[in-house]
């Protein structure tokens, strides 16, 4: 018993720790990755590589005064911050990061807390985090706080549909709510669920791009056109809080992603290394959303909605009925089958919504042949 | 527009308008018509059916000892037949007043309010007869020749409560802010104009209406833009632009400087076709002092006025890209910006305020390392276009977040007077380069686009087309570059070689001269239609016989298309105003002078 709480409690602080070091190091390398894209240097002043610059900001914003502008709602104002925070760092604690160990002849999960509805756990906590920004947009007593708080609310629940039915699929291939047992059934498959749920995969991974509030989907926090969103008012430690929250979210979802469709911890190939393998297929789903970051446009608040109810919920519920058919009809070879019924969706959805921009872009023949007064 | 060409529509307006109307030779060169004051507006109705379409500019003239005193100069263009009218109103001085014309072209509502903002001559009729350049409680009317210059000590945070503000209403006893809160509750300030009606428990009414004041520190209105918009969630109902943040009195100004000196106020005003003001500014001043530039001097101004209008152009996709999220094209437009840039600063030691282009031809000849770099741009540019166009035209984001979005019909368009791209992409190809060329546009080989739809992605394909087309037009002009003078042997504008000076004492006298006072112009009004990245450009210049500008009207594109900006905003969502006030490509330099 003392062994389990000891076990907990170092595994607690571990991830909490390497979790928030993370923090500066995702800063770093997004300042760093997306300055090279666009040909510039980066952060480069502050330590070796300017790896130190994430830390010395966060010095400086934890030193700064604490403002209270005139009319905030005092109590939700100064909690909003830990609200988008909070969740975002206990979401983690049912993620599984690597294969059990045995330390002292007993088995020791790489897990903060092997909970056995660690999937409920983690969507409950994902809806809590919309509280933090409706919360910041509603008591800043700011026009754009407030646009920028509605603007995250609505997105951030309509967005978690999607999720949550592209997540009942991999639920009902596994038959259970328990990541550790989602790994598990991943490697008993011998296939992991990316093939199988390809599609589910393609709208989880666009769906949590929107749920992160990153770009282009960074509506709640559009800087050109509704200033900063809902943390327009805050500073000093309480815009580090927003802005770490949203760096753990990623690393959070990254890991997420990854244990339910890229096998967890276990290795593609060659031997497992603990950690290693899990470590690398989180930060490519970290590059990639940085990638896209700086390769987009944003879009606009009604397309955003239209995106996720009129293609990412009926895309959703057509790959979670097509699991549940295969499931009970396809019996033991139903994730092979799977496997190619999910690709085939997927193109299937993707030639559809490929025929639906061709039609809107027909109206638009561009550019006429120059004509008229000038020519 | 020919002195001829005027007569002609003179004799024609004859009939009649009968005595009402008479002929003048001003400005040189084109000639106008004078109206009688009460007939303003049948005749600009007059001239409206004779397929002027195009509503340009109200500019007024103060001759203070002359009578009548004031003198507006309505201009109008004609896209179809390519060429302009100016008309005249003479007024009195006492309670100077003539008929709006805005509800005949809806452009002239804000030129008409900068005419009583300026010269406090008041329109019958006007909808909104508000000051809008200077604050609304600001005492006399600065274009007026008998306004004192003599300054005001501007407060700052150091010495905030030492300094008495003349410029709000007197307010004796009280602290400095007490005439702000005065003018808030004046009747037709801005925060009353738009506030909804209050319930009867003081909150907003039950539409759920709300102001959202955007600017004039907001990250996307491009500069000290401010626009009170009403929202009905995210839907805009309602736009009023509020503008003069940045209104520094570049037209006052200019009337305490010689022609050379007034020139590098020119660049300050859009300051980011810098040498696209100055050949406009140029090309009046010589028409009114009678020079001409000699030919290497016109061929290098096209090809910087060409270069000014790819990095005005560059400045525009960037940071338009910017407002809508998409990061990346800023950083690689400003990338080749960087390269013209350079190349500015290598021909005249600045990048930006450059002046390069001055009366009488260019300020000096290019340095031989110049031509090389220009070589290698445009050798690279046409790739980097292409670039651009991959990250936006056919993005599937970028289109959703453009077509249809920020409307303008072509009939609007005309009315405001909105020009340039934004014009074009309403689907008229009309550009003053074709039109009415100067600098010898006519000689070259370039199209003009125009889009169809009149909507933010138009307005994006008209400019990324002009940059190629600029690109074109800068490879013939380097083609037809032959050496020779850069500045016109006209002894009126230029000062003599410095070789002479050790000879000929007169050659010393007139150096001297010409280096401290300036060179006169006689007499008269000049002006010259120009297009730059933004628009129609022109100045309108009276000379008095003296080595300063009587009169530097500056008819800037930026002013009349933010005009039509509330018409492309209705219905759309707060994310369709950035992206519209992004496609119109203003500069608040530009606007408020």
């Amino acid at each position: 018993m003392l062994f389990d709480l000891i076990a907990s409690f170092i595994k607690a602080v571990l991830v909490f720790a390497v979790v928030m070091s993370f923090v500066p190091f995702l800063i770093w390398l997004e300042r760093k990755l997306v300055a090279w894209m666009q040909q510039r240097i980066g952060p480069n002043r502050t330590g070796p590589f300017g790896l130190l610059q994430p830390i010395a900001d966060a010095v400086k914003l934890i030193i700064k005064e604490n403002i209270f502008p005139s009319g905030v709602e005092k109590i939700t104002y100064f909690l909003a911050p830990m609200m988008s925070m909070i969740p975002a760092l206990a979401a983690f604690a049912v993620i599984p990061f690597g294969s059990p160990v045995r330390i002292m002849g007993r088995t020791v999960n790489l897990q903060v807390a092997d909970v056995n509805i660690g999937i409920l756990y983690i969507l409950a906590l994902s809806s809590l985090a919309v509280y933090g920004a409706v919360l910041a947009g509603w008591s800043s007593n700011n026009k754009y706080s407030l646009l920028g708080g509605l603007r995250t609310s609505a997105q951030m629940i309509s967005y978690e549909l999607p999720i949550g039915l592209s997540v009942v699929s991999i639920v009902l291939l596994t038959g259970s709510l328990s990541l550790n047992e989602v790994v598990r059934s991943q490697a008993s498959h011998g296939i992991w669920n990316i093939f199988p749920q390809f599609l589910g995969f393609i709208i989880l991974l666009i769906s949590y791009n929107a749920e992160l509030n990153r770009a282009p989907f960074d509506l709640g926090e559009a800087e050109s056109e509704i200033v900063a969103g809902y943390h327009t008012e805050y500073s000093g430690f309480r815009f580090a809080m927003f802005y770490m929250g949203e760096y753990v979210n990623m690393v959070t979802v990254a890991a997420l992603v990854t244990v339910l469709f890229l096998g967890g911890w276990q290795a593609p190939f060659g031997p497992e290394i603990p950690l290693l393998w899990f470590l690398i297929k989180i930060f490519a789903f970290i590059l990639l959303y940085m990638w896209v970051r700086a390769t987009f446009p944003r879009v606009r608040y009604d397309q955003l909605m239209a995106l996720g109810w009129k293609i990412l919920v009926p895309a959703s519920l057509a790959n979670l009925a097509m699991t549940a058919v295969i499931i009970v009809l396809g019996g033991p070879n139903a994730v092979r089958i799977l496997s190619v019924g999910s690709i085939v969706l997927a193109v299937l959805v993707g030639l559809v919504l490929k025929a639906a921009v061709a039609l809107r872009t027909k109206s638009a023949p561009g550019l006429a042949p120059p004509a008229g007064a000038g020519s | 527009m020919h002195l001829e060409d005027t007569r002609r529509l003179f004799e024609q307006a004859r009939e009649r308008f009968g005595e009402d109307i008479s002929l003048s030779d001003r400005p040189s060169g084109e000639g106008s018509i004078v109206v009688s004051g009460p007939r303003v507006r049948e005749f600009t109705q007059w001239a409206r059916s004779q397929s002027f379409d195009f509503f340009a500019d109200i500019g007024g003239i103060d001759y203070l000892f002359e009578s009548p005193r004031f003198d507006l100069t309505y201009t109008v263009y004609s896209t179809g037949q390519k060429r302009h009218l100016h008309y005249k109103v003479k007024l009195d001085e006492s309670a100077p007043a003539v008929d709006s014309i805005s509800d005949i072209y809806a452009g002239a509502n804000w030129h008409e309010r900068e005419l009583l903002d300026m010269f406090g001559i008041s329109f019958n009729g006007h909808p909104d007869p508000r000051r809008i350049l200077m604050p609304e409680h600001w005492r006399g009317h600065p274009l007026r020749k008998d306004y004192p210059i003599n300054g005001e000590q501007v407060q700052f945070s150091g010495n905030f409560g030492d300094v008495e503000p003349q410029t709000l209403p007197p307010a004796p006893g009280q602290d400095a802010f007490a005439g702000w809160q005065a003018l808030e509750t004046t009747p037709g300030s801005y925060t009353q104009l738009i506030e909804p009606a209050a319930g009867p428990d003081g909150q907003p009414d039950a539409d759920g209406r709300m102001i959202l004041n955007m600017g004039p520190q907001h990250p996307s209105t491009h500069g000290v833009l401010r626009l009170l918009i009403e929202l009905d969630g995210e839907n805009i109902t309602r736009t009023l632009p509020d503008i003069g943040y940045l209104h520094t009195g570049i037209e006052k100004t200019a009337e305490t400087l010689s022609f050379q000196q007034a020139l590098t106020l020119t660049d300050r005003m859009d300051y980011l076709s810098p040498l696209g003001n100055n050949l406009a500014y140029s090309l009046s001043v010589e028409k009114l002092v009678g020079v001409e530039a000699p030919p290497r001097a016109t061929v290098l101004r096209v090809i910087l006025a060409e270069l000014t209008r790819i990095q005005s152009h560059l400045v525009w996709l960037g940071t338009h890209a910017l407002d809508m999220g998409a990061m990346s094209p800023f950083f690689y437009c400003f990338r080749e910006r960087d390269q013209i840039l350079d190349m500015f600063e290598m021909i005249s030691g600045v990048r930006m305020m450059t002046s390069f282009i001055c009366p009488g031809g260019l300020r000096e000849d290019v340095p031989d390392e110049f031509m090389p770099a220009l070589e290698q741009f445009m050798r690279v540019f046409p790739s980097r276009v292409g670039e651009y166009e991959t990250l936006l035209t056919k993005n599937p984001i970028w289109l959703e977040r453009t077509r249809g979005v920020g409307r303008l019909a072509l009939d609007d368009a005309l009315a405001y007077g909105v020009s340039g791209a934004s014009l074009r992409g309403s689907g008229l190809a009309w550009d003053i380069r074709k039109a009415e060329p100067y600098c010898g546009y006519e000689t070259y080989e370039f199209e003009i686009p125009a889009g169809t739809h009149g909507d933010v992605y138009d307005r994006y394909l008209c400019r990324i087309e002009e940059l190629r087309q600029s690109h074109k037009i800068i490879r013939q002009a380097m083609n037809r570059l032959e050496p020779g003078p850069v500045q016109t042997n006209d002894r009126k504008m230029i000062p003599p070689p410095k070789n002479e000076l050790d000879n000929s004492m007169e050659s010393l006298i007139h150096h001297f001269l010409i280096s401290t006072i300036g060179f006169t112009a006689p007499h008269g009004e000049a002006h010259v239609p120009t297009e730059t990245g933004r628009g129609l450009l022109s100045f309108y210049i009276a000379g008095d016989g003296s080595p300063k500008p009587y009169r530097m009207r500056a008819r800037t594109p930026s002013f009349a298309n933010l005009q039509a900006l509330p018409v492309m905003l209705q219905g759309g969502l707060v994310a369709d105003a950035v992206a519209t006030i992004g496609s119109i490509d203003i500069v608040l330099g530009d606007v408020d002078r």
